[in-house]
């Protein structure tokens, strides 16, 4: 089943198009790769997807619903995680707050409820940290739960802003470039939790530059080159593939 | 700005807590009888100011340090709060727990009014119209005769009448009165916080203010907390006109002086902006020191003018702020400390 | 003619604005105080028996020195901490300022007559004074070598380089404390120059510069900050749309015009009437 699905995707930025008519789509259960060159428009499908950026055409579905613009928040709590290339986490809060603050206890959540701490949102809370705890003890970062985040190493705080998507029991994780920067014994723990992860049910779109990664955890990949769609197959059958050499390689 | 952190903080080991709650207990004493400790009424005097502006400083600590927006709002939710339960009290014969509650209510519903569109526009945008709305309040409340009575103001302002069940009818007129109704009050506004703060909705304040679009990709909607914490802080500030109406049984266009700014902004961020206690003591110091100075109004601006700058620039954390760091250097020895700041 | 005029004076002060915030992403509270602090810097200079073109280069440059001293103490040591502060540290500046005026020189409104200025001219039928035609001349010449400045100089395009990308411009090794320092000068010598040619036609005195520097905010909001001729225009549209409401509308709540047509644009169109023009 299509989870994530965008017909014609186009972006503009001021007369340079970012994204041409893409058409992408990512199944459930699929790790799929989106690769291509600096400036292809990788991340710039990301932020149409979550709602970052307004689209200038076609159309982006979740579920079979359409989710084109809506309001970034929105889309979140339609089950859409995602990280960033460049680290976005609070780095002066400590892990656990971190984590807590990934979940929303339940959409339209009654706020007085939540300063009065009626027993329905202790309960909540209490579910919350045990996820949380569950989380971290799953990607090792459990003994640093009351640490500020800034305090972490930048592998370390991957990790949180890697694990911090999956608080909400999110329908797809959408990553970009998690293993950038990274050493590469981190790298393996990396693709070993998004193997596991995967194991249990989740689907991911990942953003890589690593081709050994690719190549190693994704089912399927789509490249990009200057917004277009320009190949896309199982992850062997793109490594031979003219057109993708040519954009990493060519002109 | 250093802000409020909700901290998950471990709790305290026991023996702490015993200390903890001795302490308690021992404040609640003093602060019970206090009235029939200070002889002096005018110290009287300055007491229930401070609980006046001990809520009006947390009221505005919710917008600016929690939520980090720097509104210049604020006094004027104060003048409509008082304005609200004077007008209520004087031309329709509320009585005045209602009417009180109204204006609290009134003033947050000005708020979200306000905050509708003003809540969109970028920070500095914000800022500034949030301080055209000050000053256009205070127009209004100096040419709409009809309803305000103008410059003058409204004197003789009935004094409380409270109609608590089983207890019949309270009337408070004395200076204890008037003490143990705002004791009442900063103890209901400092819980509020208090739970506010330690809280979901304070740690998500805090999340916007660390990184709204973080917070928004987490699935936080922004705009509607911020309209609510605005409004909170509203609310009380709404309260605090109100009492102060009805306790100097007077109300005029100087509720809303730009004045309160500096002084708010002082107790916030000398007190210790995000912390309950640091911005307690700022309400309390910066409204009996001034007195004992006797100095014109305009040389003790301009020393506020300069506390400011020095603190901003020297110690933005307040004194909260370094309490705060003082003590959390003492519970996690190994971590908090380097350079948590 | 007062609403041209008024636009000529609130596009100086507001212009001062959008420079500082453009390249220091600081809205200046105290501006107004500049503007004051020029007008009574010009009484001065005027009460020494001294010439009014005098004054008013006085007033543009002591604006000027003082905008460099409270740059360089006040603004730059907050730069790059959190954002609120060093718009507070304007704040506090605005208040010492305001209260100091009012001590140093009472609440008491002065006034200054300035000869030649005071006289009149039959434009087209429509009466004139000197000073009117003056402030406008000198706001058409001080914008014109504004633009050229900006456009032209060596100095001016680091403004815009560094109003549009600090961070590139600090690795090009433009330097961008000596930018930010002329940039904050600049805007309290514009802010002077407004008080220096509004001294003789309007009665100065301490807390003058409050309603002035609302409308100019409004300006700076309205026609996209940091973008110059944007700013331009929206204080003489505000200027005008004023003297209009004075004339056909209300006299007791003038000041809410601005505000209003503001909080109007701002309602259909958040980003300003222009948006943001990268760069100045």
């Amino acid at each position: 089943m299509r989870l994530l699905e965008t017909v014609d995707l186009t972006k503009n930025f001021l007369g340079l198009t970012a994204l041409d008519r893409v058409n992408f789509h990512v199944d459930r259960g699929e790790i799929v790769g989106l690769i291509g060159p600096n400036g292809s428009g990788k991340t710039t499908l990301f932020n149409c997807a979550t709602g970052l950026l307004p689209v200038s055409g076609g159309r982006i579905k979740l579920k079979g619903e359409d989710i084109t613009n809506r309001k970034t928040h929105e889309i979140a709590l339609r089950g859409v995680s995602r990280t960033f290339q460049l680290i976005r986490i609070f780095p002066r809060l400590t892990v656990l707050e971190n984590m807590l603050l990934a979940i929303q206890q339940h959409q339209g959540e009654r706020i007085l409820a939540s300063i009065l701490k009626t027993p329905r949102v202790r309960r909540l809370e209490r579910d919350a940290r045990d996820r949380a705890a569950e989380l971290l003890d799953f990607v090792g970062l459990a003994p640093l739960a009351d640490d500020p985040a800034a305090h972490l190493s930048y592998g370390q705080q991957k990790l949180l802003e890697f694990i911090m998507a999956f608080m909400p029991q999110p329908e797809i994780v959408l990553l970009d470039e998690p293993t950038a920067a990274v050493n590469p014994t981190m790298i393996q723990r990396m693709m070993d939790h998004i193997v596991e992860l995967n194991r249990r049910g989740h689907t991911f779109c990942i953003i890589e530059h690593n081709m050994d990664v690719v190549m190693d955890l994704c089912h399927r990949v789509v490249v990009l080159d200057y917004g277009e769609k320009i190949a896309e197959g199982k992850p062997d059958e793109i490594r031979n593939n003219r057109d993708v050499i040519e954009a990493y390689f060519g002109g | 700005m250093r802000g409020g952190f909700p901290l998950t903080r471990p709790s305290p080991p026991r023996g702490q807590r015993v200390m903890w709650a001795l302490m308690l207990v021992a404040g609640g004493v003093l602060l019970a009888g206090l009235p029939y400790v200070v002889t002096s009424a005018y110290v009287m005097h300055l007491i229930i100011f401070s609980g006046i502006y001990i809520i009006f400083a947390l009221s505005y600590d919710i917008v600016v340090g929690y939520l980090g927006m720097l509104s210049l709002a604020h006094p004027a939710f104060y003048g409509v709060g008082a304005y609200t339960s004077v007008l209520l009290v004087m031309q329709l014969d509320v009585p005045f727990l209602p009417a009180f509650a109204a204006a609290g209510l009134l003033a947050a519903l000005v708020a979200v009014v306000v905050g509708y569109p003003a809540l969109r526009l970028s920070y500095h945008s914000f800022a500034i119209v949030t301080l055209a709305f000050t000053l256009i309040v205070r127009i209004v409340w100096i040419n709409w005769v009809s309803l305000t009575n103008g410059p003058m103001g409204i004197p003789g302002v009935p004094r409380p009448r409270l109609d608590v069940p089983f207890l019949g009818q309270i009337r408070v007129e004395t200076s204890t009165g008037y003490y143990y109704l705002i004791l009442v009050l900063v103890l209901l506004t400092c819980s509020f916080v208090y739970l506010m703060i330690h809280s979901r909705v304070g740690r998500v304040l805090v999340s916007i203010r660390e990184n709204e679009v973080l917070a928004e990709t987490l699935g936080v909607n922004a705009f509607r907390y911020r309209m609510v914490a605005f409004a909170i802080g509203a609310l009380f500030a709404g309260i605090a006109g109100s009492f102060t109406a009805h306790y100097i049984t007077f109300v005029g266009p100087e509720f809303t002086d730009f004045y309160y700014i500096t002084m708010l902004l002082i107790m916030v961020i000398l007190g210790g902006s995000g912390t309950i206690h640091g911005v307690i003591l700022g309400a309390i110091v910066f409204t009996f020191v001034p007195e004992y100075l006797r100095i014109t109004p305009e040389f003790r601006d301009v020393i506020y003018g300069c506390i400011l700058l020095l603190t901003i620039v020297f110690m933005p954390g307040g004194i909260g702020g370094k309490l705060n760091d003082v003590l959390a250097r003492r519970r996690v020895p190994s971590h908090a400390a380097a350079g948590n700041r | 003619m007062n609403g041209l005029s008024f636009g000529a004076i609130y596009a100086m002060v507001a212009v001062g604005l959008t420079i500082v915030f453009g390249i220091l992403e600081v809205v200046n509270f105290a501006q107004g105080e500049f503007y004051m602090l020029g007008a009574y810097l010009t009484y001065l200079v005027i009460l020494a028996q001294l010439p009014y073109p005098i004054a008013i280069l006085v007033a543009v440059a002591g604006m000027a020195v003082i905008g460099l001293l409270v740059e360089r103490f006040a603004i730059r040591p907050l730069i790059g901490k959190a954002w609120q502060l060093p718009i507070l540290s304007t704040l506090g500046i605005s208040i010492i300022t305001q209260n100091g005026a009012i001590l140093l020189w009472t609440p008491n409104p002065r006034t200054i007559i300035v000869e030649t200025a005071s006289r009149s001219l039959d434009v087209l039928g429509v009466v004139i004074t000197y000073q009117r035609l003056l402030i406008i001349l000198l706001a058409v010449v001080v914008f014109t070598a504004l633009h050229y400045f900006v456009q032209k100089t060596k100095t001016g395009k680091a403004m815009r380089a560094v109003s549009q990308n600090k961070e590139a411009c600090q690795i090009l090794g433009i330097d961008v404390a000596r930018i930010s320092t002329i940039a904050f000068a600049l805007g309290a010598g514009l802010s002077g120059l407004g008080g220096a040619v509004v001294a003789p036609v309007m009665a100065i005195h301490p807390v003058m510069g409050i309603l002035v520097v609302i409308k100019c905010f409004a300006a700076v909001i309205m026609g996209g900050f940091g973008n110059i001729h944007g700013t331009i225009l929206a204080a003489f549209i505000l200027a005008i749309v004023e003297s209009f409401a004075v004339a056909y509308v209300s006299l007791q709540y003038k000041d809410m015009f601005a505000f209003i047509v503001m909080i109007a644009i701002l309602l259909f169109r958040p980003h300003g009437l222009f948006g943001r023009k990268v760069g100045i």
